[in-house]
């Protein structure tokens, strides 16, 4: 039965069928293909008996998780100063996060590549002020990583948040404070709550984008550093070994699609709703 | 100054450029239910969040039971508020909501008095639900519960009924009212509403561009009221512009002759408007002394009354509202007669607009 009012969503759906539903389904099945054309789940066996395989995946899936802490920790901050903020320091702190989605990612990411170097200025003034011997280089570290990772996923959480606090409903802080409550138990139970689900939406956008972000993984963090994206691409690009690389990418999308699939449901609890 | 009750003194408030509080003064005695009415924008509500701490007025003092509440941070005033859309914790369990207040309490003790608000407000079958899945009138009750439960000094409600529906809102005023005969505690309600306010308040103060026009009695401020915008604010009055001729004397612009029973403090020559409600003005069909002479217009019954609406000669509309007899009743455009009581018109200086 069709509708006349879904008509308008037809050329979209069948887009989304013919070029992402029918290629990810065709996936599928190659990555149930086995070197000697047998079908099975024999990829998937190989990949998790192997230990290294599981370390880059279970690596990969800890990327994701710090980066996400980070960035949160990151955002708090500035989530605060955006709710004290008048309207035009509102306006600063929105262009100022939207401008450096303007740039492209491998941009952003050669820009931390200068950054994080040994002569780089985090590594200078470190250096400067006697707080290291000798100069150092973030480059090729996780922790080079993530503060590169951190910075660039940081608007995909802020985003979603400004947009909540700009309507958020101040009466509710004002009802906790003359309750006698204090500045901070007063934000956390009356504006924290109504920011839940954006920042629910926020974890999963910056969870995906950075267990995913083949460019800055491999930028930042070498050829030692290897998480699934890489790991993928050697296997397409280097070995030729499609099914293997297409059962490596089912499951990337599985253990990330857990993930955003929990914090989904989460964000439906029925102590959120009225905040929906 | 006494030591009791809620007193407001010279408050003086501005926005930006704009004054919106003009030197407020007005007490609540302890224990009292006061209502602060008054058109939207009038400044009622920056008033209440002032008691509350809400803002800090430019100038003056606020005092309850005569501690300075000027100097003290909003969570210290020890007040309860219920606000108009009664912003409650939509993640909180209603229980959770009335609970809040008391977080310094042991366990025990903060169970007990959340048992007993809930008693208080009917509630106790709803103390594990959400409040998005209440009534409005159930949310209104949780609201009044929570404010309550940290058993304050003084009860502040902004508009507590706007947001329901006139049916509910009746029931839940007098609920109101006896819960306050319960508790006992003194309360500012803010309304627009002045037939809520009567139901609920002992003591209006009616407000007008950020003044007090007069602080009273429901009664006082009907039968005496201090200004022609108190007058027409309660209840409806019928306004006609008029010159005093003489010694209690007057002349309205339709060329009526009163004699008021009163001498009034007005030179003659004077402009005057003089007010009237409509049910204190008698019709008659044929010319009376002292009577105003009108077009009729409609008649309407209300139960047992005719409210009858009528045109004067200069086009002002006036009302008039009369016990229904079964005598003849005049056509459109007729001409009738109103005779007024005397007794009860009042006589207000003539320079502002008739509005």
């Amino acid at each position: 039965m069709i509708r006349k009012e879904t008509l308008l969503s037809w050329p979209m759906i069948a887009f989304m069928v013919l070029f992402f539903i029918s290629p990810l389904l065709l996936l599928a099945g190659i990555s149930l293909r086995g070197e000697d054309g047998s079908w099975g789940l024999g990829n998937f066996a190989a990949f998790l008996s192997d230990p290294f395989a599981r370390g880059v995946l279970t690596g990969t899936l800890a990327l994701g998780a710090k980066v996400t802490f980070f960035v949160s920790l990151a955002a708090l901050p500035l989530v605060m100063l955006y709710w004290h903020a008048g309207k035009l320091l509102r306006g600063l702190i929105l262009i100022c996060t939207l401008l450096p989605m303007l740039t492209a990612n491998v941009v952003r990411t050669f820009a931390w590549v200068v950054l994080l170097g040994r002569n780089g200025p985090i590594s200078q003034t470190l250096l400067g002020l006697g707080l290291t011997e000798r100069p150092f280089s973030l480059l090729f570290s996780e922790t080079g990583l993530i503060i590169a990772l951190v910075q660039i996923e940081l608007p995909l959480l802020l985003l979603p948040v400004f947009a909540v606090l700009n309507r958020a409903d101040r009466k509710t802080l004002e009802a906790a404070e003359v309750l006698g409550a204090g500045r901070w138990r007063a934000w956390f139970s009356a504006i924290f709550p109504q920011i839940i689900p954006a920042v629910l939406a926020g974890w999963v956008l910056v969870f995906a984008s950075a267990t995913t972000s083949y460019v800055t993984q491999s930028v930042i963090g070498g050829a030692r550093l290897i998480y699934l994206p890489q790991f993928v691409y050697r296997e397409v690009g280097v070995l030729f070994q499609w099914p293997m690389a297409a059962a490596i990418s089912i499951l990337l999308l599985a253990s990330t699609g857990v993930i955003m699939l929990g914090l989904t449901m989460l964000a439906r609890h029925e102590r959120l709703q009225g905040h929906a | 100054m006494a030591d009791t009750g809620l007193q407001i003194s010279n408050v003086d408030h501005s926005y930006e450029d704009k004054q919106v509080l003009h030197n407020v003064n007005f007490d609540v005695p302890d224990g009292k239910v006061v209502a602060l009415l008054g058109p939207s924008g009038c400044g009622k509500s920056t008033i209440l969040r002032a008691i509350a701490g809400l803002i800090t007025p430019d100038r003056g003092r606020i005092s309850l039971q005569g501690r300075d509440l000027t100097k003290v941070q909003v969570r210290n005033r020890k007040l309860g508020m219920v606000f108009q859309n009664f912003a409650l914790f939509s993640h909180m369990t209603v229980a959770e909501n009335v609970a809040y207040g008391l977080a310094h309490l042991p366990r025990q003790e903060r169970k007990e008095r959340v048992a007993r608000l809930l008693e208080l407000v009917r509630l106790t079958a709803f103390a594990n639900r959400f409040p998005p899945s209440l009534s409005g009138g159930q949310q209104q009750r949780v609201a009044v519960a929570r404010a309550l439960a940290t058993d304050p000094s003084a009860l502040l409600m902004d508009e507590p009924f706007g947001a329901l529906d006139r049916a509910l809102r009746a029931e839940l005023q007098s609920e109101l009212v006896r819960m306050q005969d319960d508790v006992g505690i003194t309360t500012v309600m803010v309304t627009h509403d002045q037939e809520e306010a009567q139901a609920v308040a002992g003591q209006l103060v009616v407000m007008n561009e950020g003044r007090v026009e007069q602080v009273g009695s429901p009664e006082e401020i009907y039968d005496h009221p201090a200004s022609l915008f108190v007058n027409g604010f309660i209840g409806h009055a019928n306004q006609q512009h008029a010159t005093v001729t003489g010694a209690g004397r007057l002349k309205t612009a339709g060329g009526a002759e009163i004699a008021m029973n009163r001498t009034l403090n007005y030179l003659p020559g004077a402009e005057v408007i003089v007010t009237s409600r409509p049910e204190d003005l008698s019709l008659s069909l044929t010319e009376q002394p002292g009577a105003i002479a009108a077009r009729f217009d409609r008649a309407v019954v209300m139960g047992r009354f005719l409210t009858i609406d009528a045109t004067l000669p200069d086009g002002t509309a006036i009302k008039a509202q009369v016990l229904r007899d079964g005598g003849a009743r005049p056509g459109k455009g007729d001409a009738i007669w109103l005779i007024p009581d005397t007794s009860r018109l009042h006589v207000f200086p003539g320079n502002n607009q008739i509005n």
